[in-house]
């Protein structure tokens, strides 16, 4: 039995036994009532204009294949055409408005559909990566919007909820971005104190936009897509009348060629530039379009977007989402002074084309300090310890240039040695070796990389020039990897993988890097994303 | 201080010498029939077609004769080389090494390349037996993470009973991330 100390006069009070000190316990995950901020939303149709707008699609559909008809006048294959592009659509848009249902249970969004197949989809809530809202001319007039909803898996969006009201859509974003882990609040429901509203961190102005167009590198892609349409023509023109075009185009390009001596160069070089000219005005108008009155701020944790002139669009995108931050100067932007800064979350999509409607872009355009202020808005605790750029070893410019000088005395040999073009190889041997060693100068001098405890920062290009930024809790696989060039000249490249990638492009990635170093690197990366969990 | 990392500004160069002598484990020796008798069965699906277009072309036109000898030797050279060459050197390009954080896989002969995988990026581990590798009593491990252009490493040629030791290893190791 045991005997409690008496408590002899005198005698200070017995100390009660030290405590160790309470484990901070993480606050508890608000648990935000959902009767509060979002009420579940019972099963429901989309909004009733959908019919109207899949009629408007239709019609505009059949658009083209009339111009055509009216044009070229074939009559045997009208109707055929009115029942594929303006009937066919419209009717799937009908079984597909009575049969697709959605609802907003209190963790899940699950959408119904399917006409034979029936297909339900439950998607976690707290798994929602991006929530994107598009409206077009006509749905602002009617107050519909389009609603993308994109979870990580890289399929792009998960469910498409088009059209809804702008009521439901806002009600759905709310719903969304409250009920995710970790979410922003700090202060408990409930309590007295406001939580701060949105911060703008950046107004894309007019001028930016101008500039974003001039400098943009759109000219060439826009004659791609002309002669892409008119590998369309082919389709709707028939043999003939295509033949008979074809044709003379073809005895024009021959006539050019038979006077190439006397013809003067000056209609043609003013018709490239004129090509030029109507490039850059409408690369400047497709910017402008695109992206007018861009602004992106922060709401908490959650990062708006909004953006567009004739059709608007906006996105939520919660900033821990965020995967990898690439900002890019190209050339003439680097010049001016100017970034572009994309990121990608991992719910991104790998198109190749360039047409995702400013969905890479976390802003299209801003100025390059501004840029870089903006880094830790997007990667809390960015910036702090990040040290200088370490370079890598400068034995690859000597390597490279080298190389480089090799290839062109052997493309040198093969002029003059087939064709006898003395005076074009001589040139080629004055010009190029010292271009090439700049280039390689070049390159090692922007080729860099910065690293501490949190992220890690790649830095390359010799024209423009990439930043890449990897919180290291984002990096997956880490690979180190070489050709038979490489290995001739001693160096490899690291290439860092992280969960979405269809934006930043690939990827931080160093190019060039010396065998000796790049080893080390890649174990101490590794090392470093082994210790750190990776959260969705 | 882990190797690799540095506190100040520069890397060891001194550091390259302790990386040479990493030691890494290397697959299991009959892989290298399973990947002969895979390049057999390719080259035949080459060799087959090439022979009897060639007979024809050189039967039916004799202007393309030399065309024809040099095509077909040319897949004659390739042939022997992935059924006779190819499959042991591949063997000796492998390598994997795991240590307490990190899984490193290596290979390649022409275009070499080395992927380290934090083990707590390591979704979930799967493992594969083709039929060659069900007969010669081997399995292969495919990693998943949620990367994008390594979102699954493969490591190939692993006996059986290595290759179910090293999953159990490693789904133990293997992250909660993702949570």
């Amino acid at each position: 039995m045991m005997e409690s100390e008496p408590n002899r006069p005198g005698n200070p009070p017995p100390p009660s036994p030290v405590q160790p000190p309470p484990l901070p316990v993480p606050p508890p995950l608000p648990v935000i009532p959902t009767s509060v901020t979002a009420t579940p939303l019972e099963e429901r149709r989309l909004h009733p204009s959908t019919i109207g707008f899949a009629f408007w699609g239709a019609l505009r559909g059949l658009l083209i294949p009339l111009v055509f008809f009216a044009v070229v006048g074939a009559k045997n294959g009208v109707w055929f055409f009115v029942v594929v592009f303006g009937g066919l659509p419209l009717a799937m848009t009908l079984v597909k408005y009575y049969t697709f249902t959605y609802r907003l249970d209190p963790t899940e969004l699950v959408t119904k559909g399917g006409v034979f197949e029936k297909t339900e989809r439950h998607i976690p809530l707290e798994r929602i990566q991006d929530l994107r809202f598009e409206q077009g001319v006509l749905h602002r007039f009617f107050g519909m919007v389009e609603v993308h909803v994109e979870t990580a898996g890289g399929q792009g969006a998960e469910a498409s909820l088009s059209v809804l009201s702008r009521n439901e859509a806002e009600k759905l974003r709310a719903a969304v971005f409250v009920a995710k882990p970790g979410a922003t609040r700090t202060t408990p429901v409930g309590s007295i104190e406001v939580p701060a509203g949105p911060v703008t961190l950046h107004e894309v102005t007019f001028k930016d936009l101008l500039v974003a167009g001039l400098t943009s590198n759109q000219t060439a892609s826009i004659l791609i897509l002309i002669f892409a349409m008119w590998g369309l023509v082919d389709d709707f023109v028939p043999d003939s009348v295509a033949n008979k075009h074809l044709a003379t185009i073809r005895s024009f390009f021959e006539d050019i060629f038979m006077h190439r001596d006397k013809i003067s160069w000056i209609p043609i070089v003013a018709g490239a530039i004129g090509l030029f000219l109507i490039g850059t005005v409408f690369s400047v108008i497709g910017a402008i379009v695109l992206f007018h009155g861009f602004k992106l701020s922060r709401d908490g944790e959650d990062l708006h977007r909004s953006y567009g002139l004739i059709t608007r669009r906006s996105s939520s995108l919660p900033r821990r989402r965020i995967q990898v931050v690439k900002v890019h100067e190209s050339f003439v932007r680097r010049w001016l002074g100017y970034a572009v800064i994309k990121a990608d979350t991992a719910g991104g999509i790998g198109t190749n084309n360039q047409n995702n409607n400013g969905r890479d872009v976390l802003v299209p355009l801003i100025p390059k300090e501004k840029a870089e202020s903006l880094l830790p808005e997007f990667f809390p605790n960015f910036g702090e310890n990040l040290g200088e750029w370490k370079k890598v070893h400068p034995c690859a410019v000597p390597r490279g240039t080298v190389m480089g000088v090799l290839f062109y005395m052997v493309v040198a040999a093969i002029l003059v040695g087939i064709w006898k073009f003395w005076v074009l190889a001589i040139v080629i041997m004055l010009v190029m070796p010292p271009l090439v060693y700049l280039g390689n100068l070049r390159s090692y001098q922007q080729l860099g990389y910065r690293k501490n405890e949190y992220d890690f920062v790649t830095r390359q290009g010799w024209l423009g020039r990439s930043t890449q930024l990897v919180p290291i809790r984002n990096v997956q696989v880490v690979a180190v990897e070489e050709g038979p060039l490489d290995r001739i000249l001693g160096v490899k490249r690291l290439r860092v993988d992280t969960a979405g990638q269809a934006f930043t492009g690939g990827g931080p990635s160093l190019e060039n890097v010396p065998a000796s170093e790049v080893e080390t690197l890649a174990r101490s990366l590794s090392r470093a994303a082994a210790d750190m969990r990776y959260r969705w | 201080m882990e190797e690799g990392q540095t506190e100040d500004g520069g890397e060891n160069i001194m550091q390259e010498a302790a990386e040479h002598s990493v030691i890494y484990e290397s697959l299991d020796p009959r892989v290298v029939h399973i990947w002969r008798i895979s390049n057999i069965i390719g080259s035949l699906l080459m060799m087959i077609p090439v022979l009897i277009g060639g007979l024809g072309f050189y039967m039916g036109i004799p202007a393309t004769r030399p065309w024809v000898l040099v095509v077909v030797l040319t897949s004659g050279v390739i042939a022997f080389y992935r059924v006779f060459i190819q499959p042991a050197r591949y063997y000796k390009s492998w390598g994997f090494r795991l240590d307490d954080k990190v899984l490193e896989m290596k290979s390649g002969l022409l275009f070499r390349s080395l992927r380290l995988l934090p083990l707590s990026r390591l979704q979930h581990v799967d493992l594969r037996r083709g039929p060659l590798e069900r007969w010669f009593g081997l399995a292969s491990l495919a990693f998943h993470t949620a990367g994008t252009q390594h979102s699954t490493l493969i490591l190939p040629g692993l006996a059986e009973k290595e290759a179910l030791r090293l999953r159990d290893l490693l789904v133990a190791k293997g992250g909660d991330d993702g949570v």
